[in-house]
């Protein structure tokens, strides 16, 4: 013990070793923030690719591609409802890594999916006045700029602490 | 319950497409409970009208089968018919 507090006291003498204590001492703080910072960036990358993976091609190409083809024929009839809602199934089948990772977020998607599915499909059954085609496809596009914007406003999330999947990679 | 295991369900002449989880509830209520043994393999046809099925109504139609049965019993004894192999498969993919 006497060797310890001789061995203090010699140190902190010297203003020299009092500064490179500080720098030490700040130099891992630093470290540990970078560290903390670092590993929760990539854990919010890694999540990030998951969204680029499941739904870039569907927010890029199927959805835009198959709202073309929802048209009213001659009949003032809707078109095209079987291909768009395929797309709409194909989503939620894909999506389903995120009943377990952000259940909230999938059962929020589910719902305006199904919303969507239901609006289109009801829409099939009816024949359209000429005044009514309009007021459908604001519906419809209203209707896919919120299913958009939810998924932009989710992916950019990033990881709550309180996630249980940061803490379990905690572990 | 016929010795087919089987029910033809009937909608409104002019109604091509189903949706809506009530409206699935209700058609299981009025025309496949009780006339079905579900111990066994079963048929469901859908009228040659229907030419699309949403999954709000399939998951109405058979959330008590489902819910007897179990998801796997379910796909692995239900047999779907309907005007084409889309629409059946279709309707199959929709069952969770």
């Amino acid at each position: 013990m006497k060797i310890i507090v001789k061995f203090v006291s010699d140190v902190i003498a010297s203003p020299q070793n009092i500064i490179g204590i500080i720098t030490v001492f700040f130099n891992i703080i630093f470290f540990l923030l970078n560290y903390f910072r670092t590993n929760r960036m990539s854990l919010v990358t890694s999540q990030e690719r998951y969204f680029v993976n499941i739904f870039d091609e569907f927010l890029m190409t199927k959805i835009p591609q198959n709202r073309e083809y929802l048209r009213f024929n001659d009949q003032d009839r809707l078109t095209g409802i079987v291909e768009f809602c395929e797309v709409l199934t194909e989503i939620g089948k894909k999506s389903l890594y995120f009943k377990y990772s952000r259940p909230d977020f999938y059962s929020r998607l589910k719902n305006q999916l199904n919303r969507i599915e239901d609006y289109v499909m009801m829409s099939g059954n009816k024949t359209f006045e000429p005044d009514e085609t309009g007021q459908f496809y604001g519906k419809i596009n209203a209707y896919i700029e919120e299913l958009y914007f939810m998924i932009f406003e989710e992916s950019r999330r990033g990881i709550r602490r309180k996630s249980p999947v940061y803490f379990k990679s905690k572990l | 319950m016929n010795d087919d295991n089987q029910v033809k369900l009937e909608f409104e002449k002019d109604l091509s497409y189903l949706a809506g989880y009530d409206f699935g509830l209700k058609t299981y209520q009025d025309q496949i409970f009780d006339k079905i043994d579900f111990s066994k393999p079963f048929i469901i046809v859908f009228p040659d009208g229907i030419k699309g099925v949403a999954s709000s109504f399939v998951q109405g139609l058979f959330k008590e089968i489902v819910g007897q049965m179990g998801l796997i019993d379910t796909e692995n004894n239900v047999t779907i018919k309907a005007r084409n192999e889309n629409v059946a498969n279709d309707i199959r993919q929709r069952i969770e």
